[in-house]
């Protein structure tokens, strides 16, 4: 069985996480909390892990419905992609964040994302 | 409006108009519109004024009555959105940083047909004023995307925490100048301005 399938999803008050296995998660509401942000960190960092172990070419992360963070919670994807960055080539996936265009936080933070880890990160756009 | 340069400071006129009972945990004016001013000079009346408590519960509650405000103005578009990041992230390192939960942080909106400017004024904790104004002379030693580029770069290599990221974000995705002012009685006021 897939490690991500066995994942435990954190219930948040303000965030809405569903997992999609093998490779997808959707985050959406608003991420401000530091409690809410340090659970979903530790969920991710889980994530991360059970991607590895199931040797996945790419996770998908939704977020177009993710309609505010606060600068914490910016830094919990810029980590995300600094955990991948740090594994050796042959362990690394790919990070394929889906965003809103119309969603201001996810055009530019997300876009200097894709700067600060070019070949981890992709976007890609959805209504 | 996005300088490579730190730009010269001002002083946005306050408008105190009486103390808050203690009992009182924050109060919010509606100001009447007013006319047109030259680019930076915030208006003699401003839009919006909150004078509130260092509470991280009110974080949330400004950032959304800000962006009511302003979106009742000029449309719940890109603006609004921008003001809901500047809000937030200034309001919530004023809180982080203040003093004591018993000193009046306030928060203050002006608005014109070119220009957005919000302040928000507190007492921070001893030594912050140094490092905010080391913060801003780096921010502002690229520019507004280079600068939040970097801060991701910094970020990453430190342990979480530091460094902060809501500065040089307010910069970028708020697409505004940032200047800070020493006020009396160890009082700063940060405003981050804008055009419209």
């Amino acid at each position: 069985m897939s490690s991500v399938r066995q994942l435990l999803i954190p219930s948040l008050k303000d965030v809405a996480v569903a997992l999609h296995p093998p490779d997808g998660v959707r985050l959406a509401g608003t991420l401000t909390l530091p409690d809410e942000i340090s659970a979903l960190s530790d969920f991710l960092g889980a994530l991360h892990a059970a991607a590895i172990e199931d040797e996945l070419p790419h996770v998908s992360v939704d977020v177009a419905g993710l309609t505010f963070v606060n600068s914490l919670a910016v830094r919990l994807f810029v980590s995300w992609a600094t955990w991948i960055i740090r594994e050796p080539p042959e362990r690394r996936y790919g990070l394929r964040l889906l965003i809103s265009p119309d969603v201001t936080w996810q055009k530019t933070s997300v876009m200097a994302l894709m700067e600060l880890a070019q070949g981890v990160v992709a976007v890609e756009h959805v209504r | 409006m996005r300088g490579a340069k730190l730009p010269a400071t001002h002083s946005p006129h306050s408008r105190e108009r009486g103390r808050v009972p203690t009992e009182v945990a924050a109060e919010v004016r509606l100001m009447r519109s007013s006319p047109s001013l030259p680019e930076c000079e915030p208006a003699a009346d401003p839009l919006l004024f909150v004078r509130f408590f260092p509470d991280v519960k009110y974080v949330e509650h400004l950032r959304e009555i800000c962006a009511f405000v302003v979106g009742a103005r000029y449309g719940n578009g890109p603006l609004a959105q921008r003001t809901r990041v500047v809000v937030h992230e200034a309001v919530e390192n004023a809180v982080k940083y203040a003093t004591t939960r018993s000193t009046e942080l306030s928060l203050t909106i002006w608005c014109d047909e070119r220009t957005l400017t919000i302040s928000v004024s507190s007492v921070p904790e001893p030594g912050h004023l140094a490092s905010l104004k080391a913060e801003l002379e780096q921010l502002y030693s690229r520019d507004a995307r280079e600068a939040y580029v970097e801060a991701f770069r910094r970020a990453a290599a430190a342990p979480v925490g530091s460094p902060r990221l809501g500065l040089a974000r307010i910069r970028y995705e708020g697409e505004v100048d940032l200047s800070m002012t020493e006020e009396e009685g160890g009082r700063i006021r940060v405003t981050a301005y804008g055009a419209i």
